[in-house]
């Protein structure tokens, strides 16, 4: 486990950030950022725990049962050492809006990846229809 | 005083039937010509959209741009609805009733005297682009052309070379469903794109390649802001519109002149995606968000990728063309 990991504090998705499951996992997109992040089907079910309001250490008991060797936790810390660290999740004072064992979907167990995109979207565009960079006029 | 002299009209813009009331002729002439470019008519029914367009007599405070933030326009989420506001002035006000909406646009007299049509334009791209994506459409900036069942997605920035590129498919037989601006929608699990309009916007010098698009410089510009001119495509290639279909190939076009000869090579599949959500406008809005990735994700894993990059005088060459025809039959 990671040093920075807030092991025993429930973390949830900060509102801005935006979930699509694709056919081999999902997208995040962070609306305030606009860089986006590819998960793969096991790193999705991890983020997933986090809609409602898992602790890391929730996480981690999770991949075990899920069948996550000892040697794959450095992976799922890695993840969730993302999430933190480029703030799609933060860390909530609030109750759970269910209990992290009702969210918990199972799968097939591979270790969990998330690939954020090298740049971001743009943050001004030409037009409502244009993402491209505005040129100077 | 502006005496008031409503002029109506209705405009189908795709899926939307608008009705456009405009305080007086000048005023209706500038919005009007935006509206007359999306010239295709769907079948209905449409989305009724209603715009009152009026010179505004006082200013309005700014937009912040939390919705969306472009180059000419900030956009605002209000309580009912959108708030949008111009570099000259130009305001836009959207409210929201269930399946209808309506838009209050007020432009300051100097934007119309300075002929600035371009802030105008983007009032109209933020109004149509929302009635779209309420319609169920996702617009992606982005060519088309389809034949024989493959239909390919061109996709590359402003002046990446979109419009060179499907101008010359088009020339071997392809049909075009646009050069810079479709629509996109899932439907039973297979994406389909739509046709928004059949003009091309063409540079004058595509002549050296195309000779057959004659002396464009007689034409006026778009805008101030581009050599491009706007002309009917059936005018030149009058088998080339098409309507609909189903996108199977998407093609990330880069313009290199570093390279001798056009370079053909496959698109990772992460990389389709990538390519895809750069070409559409996200707003900072959750709901709308997550209904633009959801469609837009989706889409992409059904495409397969190719990376394109052309020296400037690839078209010369023909048999550039019979390799990316080669590749896109193998993509599909």
């Amino acid at each position: 486990m990671l040093a920075n990991e807030p092991l025993n504090q429930r973390c949830e998705f900060r509102p801005d950030v935006v979930a699509t499951v694709i056919d081999d996992g999902a997208v995040l997109l962070d609306l305030e950022t606009k860089y986006f992040y590819r998960l793969n089907r096991t790193g999705w079910a991890i983020a997933q725990l986090f809609e409602s309001g898992a602790t890391p250490q929730d996480v981690h008991a999770y991949c075990r049962a899920a069948g996550a060797t000892a040697s794959d936790q450095a992976s799922v810390s890695a993840l969730i050492d993302t999430l933190l660290r480029d703030n799609l999740i933060e860390v909530s004072d609030g109750p759970p809006q269910t209990s992290p064992s009702e969210q918990a979907v199972a799968i097939d167990w591979s270790p969990p990846t998330i690939e954020k995109q090298a740049e971001p979207l743009q943050r001004v565009i030409i037009s409502a229809f244009d993402p491209s960079v505005p040129l100077v006029e | 005083m502006i005496r008031d002299q409503v002029i109506a009209k209705d405009f189908c813009c795709g899926p939307l039937q608008l009705t456009l009331r405009a305080q007086d002729a000048d005023l209706y002439d500038k919005i009007a010509e935006t509206l007359e470019l999306y010239d295709l008519t769907w079948p209905a029914p449409r989305r009724e959209v209603k715009i009152l367009a009026r010179r505004s007599q006082t200013a309005e405070p700014a937009a912040k741009g939390d919705f969306l933030r472009c180059s000419r326009m900030l956009v605002d989420r209000s309580s009912d609805g959108l708030s949008a506001s111009t570099t000259s002035g130009a305001r836009a006000h959207a409210r929201f009733e269930g399946a209808r909406e309506s838009w209050h646009i007020t432009v300051p007299q100097s934007l119309v005297d300075q002929n600035k049509l371009e802030e105008i334009e983007d009032v109209l791209s933020l109004v149509l682009t929302t009635g779209w994506r309420r319609e169920g459409w996702t617009p992606i900036h982005a060519a088309a052309v389809v034949k024989n069942g493959a239909c390919v997605v061109i996709c590359a920035p402003t002046g990446g070379g979109k419009t060179t590129l499907t101008a010359a498919l088009v020339r071997r037989g392809w049909q075009v469903l646009g050069d810079d601006k479709i629509l996109l929608r899932m439907s039973e699990g297979q994406p389909i794109i739509a046709a928004l309009l059949h003009t091309f916007n063409l540079h004058p010098q595509t002549r050296r390649w195309f000779p057959e698009v004659g002396d464009l410089e007689q034409l006026p510009r778009y805008s101030v802001w581009t050599e491009k001119r706007k002309v009917s495509i059936s005018s030149i290639w009058s088998h080339a519109p098409a309507q609909t279909a189903k996108p199977t190939v998407l093609i990330a076009l880069r313009r290199n002149d570093e390279v001798t000869h056009a370079v053909i090579a496959p698109l990772r599949e992460e990389d389709v995606l990538e390519t895809l959500l750069r070409q559409t406008v996200i707003p900072a809005d959750r709901a709308t968000a997550r209904d633009i990735v959801s469609t837009v994700a989706r889409a992409a894993g059904r495409l397969r990728g190719l990376n394109v990059e052309v020296p400037t005088d690839a078209y010369r060459d023909p048999q550039f063309l019979v390799a990316l025809e080669s590749a896109i039959e193998s993509s599909s």
